[in-house]
């Protein structure tokens, strides 16, 4: 058979099972070993730098499984980004019988100001919707996916925590079926169109 | 999402270093390449029952990685279109060859064309492998790929056959 494709390549460098076909050729084959123990070094350089740790730390939870602790930042202007933003169904917290997004501080009670390294819980209430997708928003537009999961009912729910560093943020929850992505939410942010089932809410960061 | 620290750890050292790839040779820069690892775990992490029920889990990172770097590149493409070509120093001349083609078929495949075209000419995929990766039979891939071929010769844009 010819050499290994780069699909059975990766599979081997990430010590996955392989085909029985391409086992046995990679036994037999020092060029493919050779190919694949360079990936196995290339991966492992990939994974010990740092946009890779940054990267894995905004993917995992640090309170506990249901919760996200993740960094927001970038300095921006509210106004900029009020100005730029794709007009939601709805502004601000909650709306009675619609739906709600709030950042409650250590006592439960609303803040739209907050510190560096204050902990925040992300809060949602979706009025009967099935799902949320909650992102952050800088300046430069970059969005970056703060909570997706399922809702259980009407009522305000806790649903991640967030760890607040420098900068204002604009925090964007959308109430849509499928579940929208974050290149949804960009290419909305592009166009100047509404992301319909959404709400959005400011945090100035002193 | 489910799934405590170790547990994405660990997904992530397996397949994060591919997806990685992948997304940068599809988009040329470090930095998209990142966001799309991110958006690619953020799938993986919220839909995982679709993830583990994979007989082979690396067509599923193949699959979606794919998916989500073409989208990328469409809206860099809306976003700056001057732009949508353009390569960090570090790109390889296959790099920018491979990019090249992209562009091309971006603007004239289907999506389904795009997926099988990228598959098989710029990963280097069998057709078996590109069925495994769509989850189609390799009798519907090899009809795919016979009218890819003729599609992309008429738009000047087939890349060379493999030896």
């Amino acid at each position: 058979m010819s050499h290994l494709s780069a699909l059975a390549l990766d599979e081997a460098a990430a010590g996955l099972p392989l085909q029985p076909d391409d086992g046995a050729h990679l036994d037999s084959c020092a060029e493919c070993r050779n190919e694949r123990d360079a990936r196995v070094s290339t991966n492992r350089a990939l994974l010990a730098s740092r946009p890779a740790a940054l990267t894995l730390d905004a993917l995992t939870p640090k309170r506990s499984p249901w919760r996200i602790a993740l960094a927001v930042a970038v300095p921006l202007a509210a106004a900029l980004l009020l100005f730029l933003l794709p007009q939601p169904t709805s502004t601000g917290s909650r709306l009675k019988g619609g739906f709600a997004l709030e950042l409650l501080d250590r006592t439960g009670k609303p803040v739209h100001t907050a510190h560096p390294h204050d902990g925040l819980d992300l809060a949602v209430g979706g009025a009967g919707a099935p799902r949320v997708a909650v992102f952050a928003i800088d300046a430069q537009h970059a969005v970056t996916p703060l909570y997706v999961g399922d809702l259980h009912g009407k009522a305000l729910e806790k649903v991640a925590h967030l760890d607040v560093t420098p900068g204002n943020v604009t925090v964007l929850a959308v109430f849509a079926t499928p579940t929208v992505s974050a290149h949804d939410v960009e290419t909305a942010l592009a166009a100047g169109t509404t992301l319909p089932d959404s709400v959005t809410l400011e945090l100035e960061v002193k | 999402m489910g799934l405590d620290r170790a547990a994405i750890s660990a997904l992530y050292e397996q397949y994060a270093p591919v997806v990685y790839r992948r997304a940068r040779f599809i988009l040329g820069r470090d930095a998209d390449a990142w966001d799309a690892v991110q958006e690619v775990f953020t799938r993986m992490l919220t839909d995982g029952a679709a993830f583990r029920h994979e007989a082979r889990p690396m067509t599923w990172v193949y699959r979606v990685t794919t998916n989500v770097s073409l989208n990328l590149l469409r809206g860099r493409k809306l976003r700056e279109p001057l732009l949508a070509v353009a390569d960090e120093p570090t790109g390889t001349m296959s790099n920018v060859e491979a990019r090249q083609y992209l562009s091309k078929w971006l603007s004239a495949l289907t999506e389904r064309e795009l997926e099988v075209a990228s598959l098989l000419y710029l990963d280097g995929l069998t057709q078996q492998e590109v069925a495994d990766v769509l989850g189609l039979s390799r009798k519907t891939i090899g009809r795919d790929v016979d009218a890819l071929r003729t599609r992309l010769g008429e738009l000047d844009a087939l890349p060379p056959e493999r030896p």
